[in-house]
């Protein structure tokens, strides 16, 4: 336990300090800025998101609220999974990259602490930077409504923090195939958002099995569905109709399986290249 | 006393016996060095030797232990620097090597306790707080000794410690490794194929050639001095006590230290015309790796 806390507290410290980090919180204000522009400049930008019929009575506050943190939610989708990019991806080959694997590797250490510890503080850097963006919204939802965020609110945090673990997870379980850091996080994205689209249309023409199974669509039901205004009103074509019961439950179970099974793969995969073969 | 025996070993790639060794025995507190031009399997030795390589046939034991099937109880007496590694940019060396000796012993270090010994003794103390980003292959290179150091391991193994490093660099490495023989305890194995370097740190030096041992040298036997005098006097009889292994005409050839042959030339007269210095080493690795350049 000592030695998997040591290695995610270097891991943590050395790339608070890297130019990558930075970046990413650079990005994070200047899309929280340009955020609450949309919301503090045009109004209008805000109504573009509803029909025109109810736009002509004015929106009701509790509309408002919801619009309000479906255009946050929107934008937050991809904020965890740029940071698993970021940070999950490139953790193990980095480690490659500098040739530092063979000292990690003459630890006494199992293949699973340093995997879980890539994983652990790989989550801890994304939603250290995610977080820029949760404060700004917090403010400016306090600044502009003149309220504090109700309960939600912290549903959505650990909604949040359940997808980042869990785009970190399936991260790393992607890097585990690669020595080198660039290679690693474009194979993420791509699987990410192109292949399992592709896996989702053949889902959903062929019926095979429930669209919401794979891990882009039960992101995107994270956000749309649990973390902000009505998905039918807004014309999302989702169905949820599966989900009966406990939904939320349902959906971080989804997840937490993801998560689990990245961390299955990357050990496995690690434990292989770890020790030369 | 830490031993490791290699019995039999052969690791394979690509359809090549990369490694090919019938049998070797190490032991503290004699330092090592492993000779030969790259491509001759010293980084695939060692990677074995600190169980980051499993894929060999035969036996490599540390203490009795199998080193490939307790590679978690040998890794915490083990150091070692493999390949060249640039390390973490964002990070100092005190930082790193803190981590090394915390991660090798499973235990805290209180107050930073031995981290300012371990710099003075690879020459880092004036740099232990700057980023590790802004370092020259010299010192990212001690730094590595430094970690492969911390947590007093019995066994320290250092692959290419003087590779892309300067003339300065490699006498500060050479001085830290000094530094760690002159603790009279540790078992250090060096592979290079820089032969003065070997040369100023190593015991016993193995000829390396296609992954088989081809020669074993001791340093001792190599310190070979050929000295030139003005006439031939009779020193028969003396050859023991003044070092002496021939004497042919005016040159005198002595193994290891010439200063009791210099003493008895100044007490009886015998002036000395030149003292060469013949690098026995550098003859053999010519003589056994001719045909690879």
């Amino acid at each position: 336990m000592f030695r998997f806390l040591k290695m995610t507290q270097f891991f943590i410290r050395h790339t608070v300090r890297s130019r990558a980090f930075l970046f990413m919180i650079v990005l994070n204000i200047v899309i929280s800025i340009l955020l609450a522009s949309v919301l503090v400049l045009s109004t209008a930008l805000l109504k573009s998101f509803v029909p025109g019929n109810i736009q002509a009575t004015g929106l009701p506050l509790q509309l408002q609220e919801r619009l309000f943190n479906f255009q946050w939610a929107n934008i937050m989708i991809y904020i965890p999974v740029l940071s698993a990019a970021f940070f999950g991806s490139t953790a193990l080959p980095y480690e490659y990259e500098r040739g530092t694997i063979f000292s990690l590797s003459s630890f006494p250490v199992d293949s699973f602490e340093i995997i879980l510890s890539k994983i652990i503080g790989a989550t801890v850097l994304s939603f250290l930077s995610t977080s820029v963006i949760i404060i700004f919204q917090i403010g400016i939802f306090i600044f502009h409504f003149g309220t504090i965020p109700g309960t939600s609110f912290i549903i959505y945090i650990f909604l949040i923090l359940l997808v980042t673990f869990s785009d970190v997870c399936f991260a790393v379980g992607v890097s585990a195939f690669f020595k080198n850091s660039g290679h690693s996080s474009i194979t993420f994205l791509i699987v990410y958002l192109v292949i399992f689209d592709i896996i989702s249309l053949i889902a959903t023409g062929t019926g095979a099995i429930p669209p919401v199974l794979i891990k882009t669509n039960t992101d995107r039901v994270i956000y749309r569905v649990f973390l902000n205004a009505d998905p039918y009103f807004l014309t999302y074509s989702f169905s949820l109709s599966p989900l009966r019961g406990f939904p939320l439950l349902y959906i971080s179970t989804i997840l937490i399986f993801y998560s689990l099974a990245s961390i299955i793969v990357a050990c496995s995969v690690f434990s292989l290249r770890r020790v030369m073969k | 006393m830490t031993e490791i025996d290699i019995k039999n070993l052969k690791v394979k790639a690509g359809g090549r016996n990369i490694v090919d060794i019938e049998q070797i025995h190490f032991r503290s507190p004699y330092t090592y060095g492993i000779l030969g031009p790259n491509g001759s399997g010293k980084s695939t030795l060692l990677k074995a030797i600190c169980g980051i390589l499993n894929n060999y046939e035969g036996s490599i034991r540390m203490n009795g232990h199998e080193i490939r099937q307790e590679h978690n109880e040998i890794a915490k007496i083990t150091g070692s620097l493999i390949e060249n590694p640039s390390f973490y940019p964002y990070s100092t060396p005190a930082e790193f090597v803190r981590y090394t000796w915390e991660m090798r012993t499973g235990m805290k270090i209180k107050d930073d306790f031995g981290i300012d010994e371990i710099m003075d003794m690879v020459n880092m103390r004036g740099k232990m707080d700057s980023m590790m980003r802004t370092f020259s292959t010299g010192e990212l290179k001690r730094t590595g000794v430094a970690g492969a150091i911390a947590g007093n391991p019995e066994c320290i193994l250092l692959d290419e410690p003087t590779d892309n490093v300067d003339l300065i660099g490699r006498d500060l490495i050479a001085g830290s490794v000094n530094s760690i023989r002159a603790e009279g305890n540790k078992l250090l194995i060096i592979a290079s194929h820089d032969v003065s370097f070997l040369e100023k740190v190593c015991d016993t030096v193995i000829f390396l050639k296609d992954g088989k041992v081809q020669k074993t040298v001791k340093i001792s036997e190599t310190q070979l001095t050929n000295i030139i005098i003005e006439d031939t006097p009779m020193m028969n009889g003396l050859e023991n006590q003044l070092n002496m292994i021939s004497i042919s005409g005016v040159k005198v050839t002595v193994s290891g230290d010439i200063n009791p042959f210099l003493n008895y030339a100044s007490a009886n007269n015998i002036r000395i015309r030149e003292i060469i210095k013949i690098n026995v080493l550098d003859e053999e690795y010519r003589k056994i790796f001719s045909d690879q350049s």
